[in-house]
């Protein structure tokens, strides 16, 4: 494999909300390195700490309750995860373009969408209305919205939701990032409508090579887009793999049971779909031993009183269990 | 929107005609009419002359019949005369009509300035000591009388402090200069936006801490736009839209706040007029008072509905 430039460098990344009444330790000590042109999936469980390991790196959590506790992201040189609040702007929309999960709330309803559109581009470049809105149509023409120039003054409510997402993707795309956090972009949508923006998303890469970290919960949709695949739980990463390798080589026992409850993954029709029993931790605590011990099938008296590193199996293949 | 804008003004009129009966009705149902006042004070009336009197007045004729002559004077502004004082009932409204408008109008405006301001900063800097003074004042401003606030308010700065003047719309001798009725209306305008601030108050901060919270403020912020641009186009705007509805609903009951301080302030308003229609049955005045509070209240809900539908694009496109 190639030896590719690192865009950004996650190490020992915590992050932790402080309310009232409980601390909860979302992230908990994260490591990876994202390359320039790769994909990065995320898939976890509800709860697990997907947005908020990635939302955090450009402050868009609440601060407080929400705290980076320690680690470093280093991304062109700079550590975001020690820069201000008013340092990070610069680097929303311009370095690291954002899509979100439901693009029916996530835009404002009562501006159009040209006017959203073009709020950032200007911000960043200084550009004037013509220049950003020129911008904004030559993405809608990329992201395939038709008749693109008058649906720029449409509100969002006039979109169909395929159409919202393909327009929140071009806005995303407006300073032309380095990067693309998609957190659950097609979780709101038809399946249908999915596939359409997973194939736009694969197209639109090839055409601009911008790095994307695309969380999900449906491995099924990670595995047809990254080039690697990371699981979390409970705030941890407990598996890494290239997404080939993962699909056909899972090793830990979480990532095994979420491909067999993932429908489009068994072959065999017969086989019940089995889910994983249990319910994912409430993290107002940090793990003495393996967060997933107490859902585990193959639990051994080490698992509770220690918690696994992330160790490598093989060059590429990561894995938090003391099984391997 | 021209055609929402119409649809709404269509809907008033069948409104405005419920209105005019069901005001009608309410005057014919209460006990005793005119001439029973009228005749109250003196010793032996004889019925001759009471059904005399009653004849002329046009109170022999059927509900209906006095119904539709009502409405037909009414759509050529004539609100009849006062069985009291036999003015014109059309000319002792119009002189208070102005007063009263002034004191609702300046009260209104500055309790939306302060109380919307006062929400904004309160949710932005929420649990800040702020925050927390302003919560118990809009507390307590909810659970006061507004005549209790004007008195309490005479009580510490007029009478305690003579500072501020409590009757009367211009000092005696005076021909009513800008600032002296400004200085006469002081504290009659504070009690009435006392209440009406608290209600903004809460409404605006709850409102806003909704908004500051929602999916599409933080996509504003991902694009990197300034902290500033954010609250004040995506969140502020947003923030105000259920409130543009809350001081719709504010207008009339600043209106009956109105009456009530007018009369503790004797203001020269429509509140004594009020007063005087009920206390001595001048039916007339009190039907002519009942048909303008209402086209006050359906006017301030038409400017409301047509506000809404300005700032929210989706009712306007609906
Ligand atoms: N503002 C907040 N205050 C307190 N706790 C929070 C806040 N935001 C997130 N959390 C907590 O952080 C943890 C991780 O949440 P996160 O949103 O990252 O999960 P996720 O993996 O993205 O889940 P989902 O699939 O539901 O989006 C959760 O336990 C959540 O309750
Ligand atoms: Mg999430």
């Amino acid at each position: 494999m190639e030896q590719k430039e690192i865009l950004l460098q996650v190490r020992d990344y915590r992050v932790a909300f402080y309310t009232r009444e409980a601390t909860v330790y979302a992230v908990n000590g994260i490591n990876y390195d994202l390359h320039k042109g790769e994909t990065l999936g995320i898939v976890g469980e509800s709860g697990s700490g997907k947005t908020v390991s990635c939302m955090s790196m450009l402050k868009l959590i609440s601060m407080p309750p929400g705290k980076i506790d320690s680690g470093s992201v280093l991304f062109g040189g700079v550590d975001l995860a020690k820069l201000k609040r008013d340092k990070i702007r610069p680097y929303r929309g311009k370095e690291i373009g954002v899509i979100f999960q439901d693009p029916m709330t996530a835009f404002n309803q009562v501006i159009t969408i040209g006017e959203q559109m073009i709020e950032g581009h200007m911000a960043h470049f200084r550009s004037s209305r013509k220049e950003a809105l020129a911008r904004a149509l030559s993405l809608f023409e990329l992201v395939g919205i038709p008749s693109p120039e008058s649906r720029l003054k449409d509100y969002p409510f006039q979109f169909s939701g395929g159409m919202r997402q393909r327009a929140m993707i071009a806005m995303a795309l407006m300073c032309d990032p380095k990067m693309l956090i998609a957190d659950e972009p097609t979780t709101a949508l038809d399946v249908t409508i999915q596939a359409q923006i997973v194939d736009l998303v694969k197209d639109l890469r090839k055409q601009i090579g911008t790095s994307i970290i695309w969380i999900s919960h449906d491995l099924g949709v990670v595995a047809s887009l990254a080039d690697r695949v990371m699981v979390m739980y409970a705030g941890y990463i407990i598996e890494s793999a290239s997404s080939d390798d993962l699909y056909e080589r899972p090793l830990h026992p979480y990532t095994k049971g979420l491909l067999e409850s993932l429908p489009s993954m068994n072959e065999d029709a017969s086989k019940r779909l089995t889910s994983i029993g249990g319910m994912p931790p409430y993290m107002n605590k940090l793990n003495i031993g393996c967060p997933f011990a107490p859902r585990c099938k193959h639990v051994m008296d080490k698992c509770l009183k220690e918690n696994p590193l992330l160790k490598p199996i093989s060059a590429d293949h990561l894995v938090a269990c003391f099984l391997m | 929107m021209l055609r929402y804008t119409i649809r709404r003004i269509l809907i008033a009129i069948p409104m405005l005609l419920v209105i005019t009966i069901i005001i009608f009705s309410l005057a014919k149902l209460l006990p005793g009419d005119a001439v029973s006042a009228i005749m109250s004070g003196e010793g032996d009336i004889n019925a001759e002359s009471m059904r005399q009197m009653r004849e002329n007045l046009g109170l022999n004729d059927t509900a209906f019949v006095q119904y539709i002559k009502w409405l037909f004077r009414l759509l050529t502004g004539d609100l009849g005369t006062s069985h009291i004082t036999f003015t014109k009932v059309s000319e002792m409204i119009g002189v208070r009509l102005g007063p009263t408008i002034l004191l609702m109008g300046t009260s209104l405006v500055v309790s939306i300035l302060i109380g919307v301001t006062l929400g904004i900063i309160s949710a932005m800097k929420q649990y800040s000591i702020l925050d927390n003074i302003l919560t118990v004042f809009a507390f307590l401003g909810r659970s006061v009388p507004v005549f209790f606030v004007g008195m309490f308010l005479i009580y510490y700065l007029a009478l305690i402090n003579p500072v501020f003047p409590t009757n009367g719309m211009v000092s005696i001798g005076a021909n009513g200069g800008f600032k002296d009725v400004l200085w006469h209306m002081f504290l009659p305008a504070l009690s009435l936006s006392v209440l009406r601030i608290a209600e903004f108050l809460r409404y605006s901060r709850a409102s806003m801490l909704e908004v500051l919270n929602s999916d599409y403020v933080w996509t504003a912020r991902s694009k990197g736009i300034k902290e500033r641009n954010v609250i004040v186009k995506h969140a502020l705007r947003n923030a105000l839209i259920p409130i543009v509805t809350l001081i719709g609903l504010n207008i009339p009951v600043l209106f009956s706040g109105a009456m009530i301080i007018e009369q503790v302030f004797q203001w020269p308003g429509l509140g004594s007029a009020f007063n005087n229609a009920i206390t001595q049955r001048d039916y007339p005045l009190l039907m002519g008072l009942c048909f303008i509070s209402s086209i006050i209240v359906l006017l301030s809900n038409l400017v409301t509905d047509l506000a809404y539908a300005f700032v929210d694009p989706r009712i306007r496109y609906q």
